[in-house]
């Protein structure tokens, strides 16, 4: 007799949910693909997997609202699914153990996934050869750094991401002897001479270079070919008034300096860093090409670790998928420029990147278990073992590992 | 059977949703502070003569006359060229890294300073020039316009791409001035030099994205390892250039003396600028490269025309005999752009002679171009 209302157990560990769910992640998947040529590969990630709904806008107004389970509910509900119909369905027994593993080999991939895509950074690292750098730059995220360069051994940073340029509240911080207050800030902008653009309107800079520059706000661009250039207007202020509104620019390759209180500052926009406890020196780069192509066939870089510690002094050598694996960062090789005298490295930080290894390793695992689980049953058949000892379905047409194995539920 | 309490599979749920979220909400949004050791350029103020530092290298000889001002923030380079009666023009050097967007845009933006209208991607080969320097291949254009309260206006640009950055080259002021330091501001760009020359770049960057049309690929600069078509000693005024296809069979020819050698490339075995904005572009392949239909469609929807089936090929289509060779010829004349091209197959691959530009441009070369296919002949 049916319940009067819907079971949660029923629910969640129903099959049909399961096919509802990958059914959704299909259209998904679709919809996103198609979405990307507005919005390119980093911003359909943001927008459909890495989300928990799909947003869209109203026309005409700036309110947002669902229209689509985004990557992280469907892969959650996905999670929550197979766990419990694990549980629901399946009795334990060592026949079966093949069957458990491969099912928690699947559930890690499912949740490595997703903390990959929460926790993971991108960054890379430009180096000249002779050049030590201690610091990765994100390919995508911007910040605006206050710098003190009063003392002559040392800098002290105040790193503030671009995110909070965008909603014009006064920032303070203890380290700071001033207020910054965003003026204006675009995600993307041009700037030219003021002096080669006649009749352009009066900026918002009061000091600086930028009084000499005009910035015109550009639609952001998706092309993997071209660049944004985040833009900005900060005003800093003091208990006696301001001190002057800057123009800060990624577009720009030199920080303003200014003076306060006699000690000594300067501020940029550029890309968020990640300052490193150790320093990374580029020895030596060589790049080899295919014949009679362009190609690269294989490009490396010879580099000198130092950790701050003194535990770590060596050369290593990154190349083609070789990457070096150190300070919780995996160092790729990912590409060149300057003639082959800079070297472009990928700098990941994943705390999760060993879970797709242990998931697949566990799922390789359960099969073969399960596979000689089955195989020890067979020979035992044909050498004319007790029937009680058969595994379950061998010997009548033999279902795999998986759900489909399973007994129907009571 | 063990299970899960519906109870506590929702408190799980509700804590895995939770920690997701908040961990999702913690990134990029907390202010960060850290001491760090002196960097080298941080306690300076810019200094006019030093470039930023991380600028790459860059060279050049400064035309007399030319005052150097101090570069600021955004160039690499800024000079002063004082004329007559007060008079004087400004002369910028700007890298950014990237693409620094198509050329159409950066003719567009020019214009726009000048109070000129936006020309079309059609009209653009009208805009530029190429010119082959030492540091590589310049786009450079020649614009005058009026703007208020400054009378008549020019610009001389010219921009350089590299791989990861390119450079523009800007002069700007009144006309008279301008026009009078057009010679020097040439000289200055045969001056630059790039620090160990041109190259390089990201591996990605570099091959760019799969192009549709495989006579319009990219071209780069010259590459270790690769032999650039050079032209061979002693062509009494003609270039006779043996080159090497694929298969190790090559082709010679024989081009006009006033078509400009360019650089090739990985894929181009050779290329001509004639003047106008039209081209040449010499290319060979494996095997039939989609057969001939294709291809003929291929350049008839480049010159705005539309496609033909296998029953109008021959219309559109004639054949030249030369030398033991039997070439395809087509002839897209559109409105704007016009393509004459070739297709020959010969050594197992297709080779393709394509000249390309402005209609009236590519009308004009025409008869040079079939004359340079009868040139054409196996070694």
């Amino acid at each position: 007799m049916p319940s009067p209302r819907p079971n949660p157990l029923t629910l969640f560990t129903s099959l049909r949910l399961t096919v509802v769910l990958l059914l959704l992640s299909i259209v998904l998947v679709f919809a996103a693909t198609l979405d990307q040529v507005h919005l390119g590969v980093w911003g359909v990630q943001e927008k459909y997997f890495r989300s928990f709904f799909v947003f869209s806008q109203v026309p005409g107004t700036g309110f947002l609202f669902p229209v689509f389970p985004g990557g992280y509910l469907l892969g959650g509900v996905l999670i929550v699914n197979l766990v419990a119909a694990h549980f629901y369905r399946f009795r334990f027994s060592w026949r079966k153990s093949g069957i458990w593993l491969t099912h928690v080999g699947l559930v890690l991939l499912l949740v490595g996934e997703g903390l990959s895509g929460i926790l993971q950074q991108d960054h890379q690292m430009r180096i000249d050869v002779g050049q030590t750098r201690r610091y990765s730059e994100s390919f995508r995220e911007t910040e605006l750094a206050v710098t003190e360069t009063t003392h002559p051994g040392y800098d002290d940073v105040v790193a503030i991401p671009a995110s909070l340029l965008t909603d014009g509240a006064p920032i303070q911080h203890p380290m700071l002897p001033f207020l910054v207050k965003p003026v204006a800030y675009y995600p993307n902008a041009m700037l030219r001479m003021r002096s080669q653009t006649p009749g352009a309107p009066q900026g918002m800079a009061t000091a600086g270079e930028g009084t000499d520059i005009v910035a015109t706000p550009m639609p952001e661009t998706t092309k993997p070919d071209e660049s944004n250039w985040p833009t900005g207007y900060v005003e800093l202020a003091g208990p006696e008034g301001s001190l002057g509104t800057f123009l800060v620019s990624t577009m720009l390759q030199q920080s303003e300096g200014f003076s306060y209180q006699g000690r000594t500052w300067r501020i940029a926009l550029r890309a968020r860093r990640d300052y490193l406890p150790f320093s990374v020196t580029l020895l030596k780069f060589t790049h080899d090409i295919y014949p009679g192509t362009d190609i690269p066939r294989d490009f490396a870089s010879t580099i000198r670790l130092r950790s701050d510690d003194g535990r770590d002094d060596r050369e290593v050598r990154i190349f083609m998928n070789n990457p070096l694996r150190f300070g919780g960062r995996a160092f790729y090789q990912a590409g060149y420029a300057n003639n082959d005298r800079t070297t472009v490295l990928q700098v990941v930080r994943n705390p999760s990147w060993r879970i797709p290894y242990l998931s697949c390793a566990l799922i390789v695992l359960g099969l073969v278990v399960q596979f000689c689980i089955h195989l020890l049953a067979f020979f035992r058949r044909r050498l004319g073992a007790p029937a009680g000892d058969r595994a379950p379905g061998v010997g009548s047409g033999g279902s795999g590992p998986g759900l489909a194995s399973c007994p129907p539920p009571p | 059977m063990p299970s899960v309490p519906p109870t506590q599979r929702r408190i799980a749920l509700i804590l895995v949703v939770g920690v997701c979220s908040g961990l999702a909400a913690c990134r990029d949004k907390s202010i960060a502070s850290y001491r760090i050791p002196k960097e080298p350029d941080s306690d300076q103020a810019p200094s006019p003569d030093a470039a930023p530092p991380d600028a790459p290298a860059i060279h050049w000889t400064v035309p007399g006359g030319w005052q150097p001002q101090p570069a600021g923030a955004m160039r690499q380079g800024s000079f002063l060229v004082a004329g007559a009666a007060g008079a004087a023009a400004d002369v910028s050097v700007v890298s950014f890294p990237g693409t620094g967007g198509d050329d159409l845009a950066n003719i567009n933006r020019w214009r726009d300073q000048l109070g000129l209208a936006p020309v079309p991607a059609a009209d653009l080969s009208g805009q530029v020039q190429r010119l082959t320097e030492g540091a590589g291949q310049f786009v450079f254009t020649d614009l005058a316009g009026a703007v208020a309260e400054k009378g008549d206006v020019r610009i001389l640009g010219a921009w350089l791409r590299q791989p990861d950055r390119v450079w523009f080259f800007k002069m700007m002021g009144p006309s008279d001035l301008v026009e009078a330091q057009r010679d020097a501001f040439i000289a200055f760009l045969q001056s630059v030099r790039l620090a160990d020359g041109a190259g390089g770049g990201s591996a990605l960057a570099k091959r760019g994205p799969a192009p549709s049309n495989t006579n319009d690929l990219p071209r780069s600069g010259p590459v270790a390892g690769v032999p650039l078509v050079q032209p061979a000693a002693g062509g009494g005024g003609m270039d006779s250039i043996p080159v090497q296809a694929a298969g190790g069979a090559s082709l010679i020819w024989q081009a006009p003396a006033d078509w400009q050698n360019q650089p090739g490339n990985a894929m181009r075995k050779g290329s001509y600028a004639l003047g106008g904005g039209a081209e040449v572009a010499i290319t060979a392949f494996p095997g039939d490269v989609g057969g001939v239909l294709a291809n003929v469609n291929r350049w008839r929807g480049q010159a705005g025309l539309p496609p033909v089936d296998e029953a109008g090929l021959g219309q559109a289509t004639t054949g030249i005999e030369s030398n033991g060779l039997h070439f395809l010829v087509v002839d897209a004349e559109g409105g704007s752009t016009s393509v004459v091209a070739a297709l020959l197959p010969w050594s197992g691959g297709t080779w393709f002679f394509k000249l390309t530009g402005p209609a009236e441009a590519v009308t004009r070369a025409k008869p040079a171009f079939l004359s340079f296919l009868k040139s054409v002949r196996a070694p």
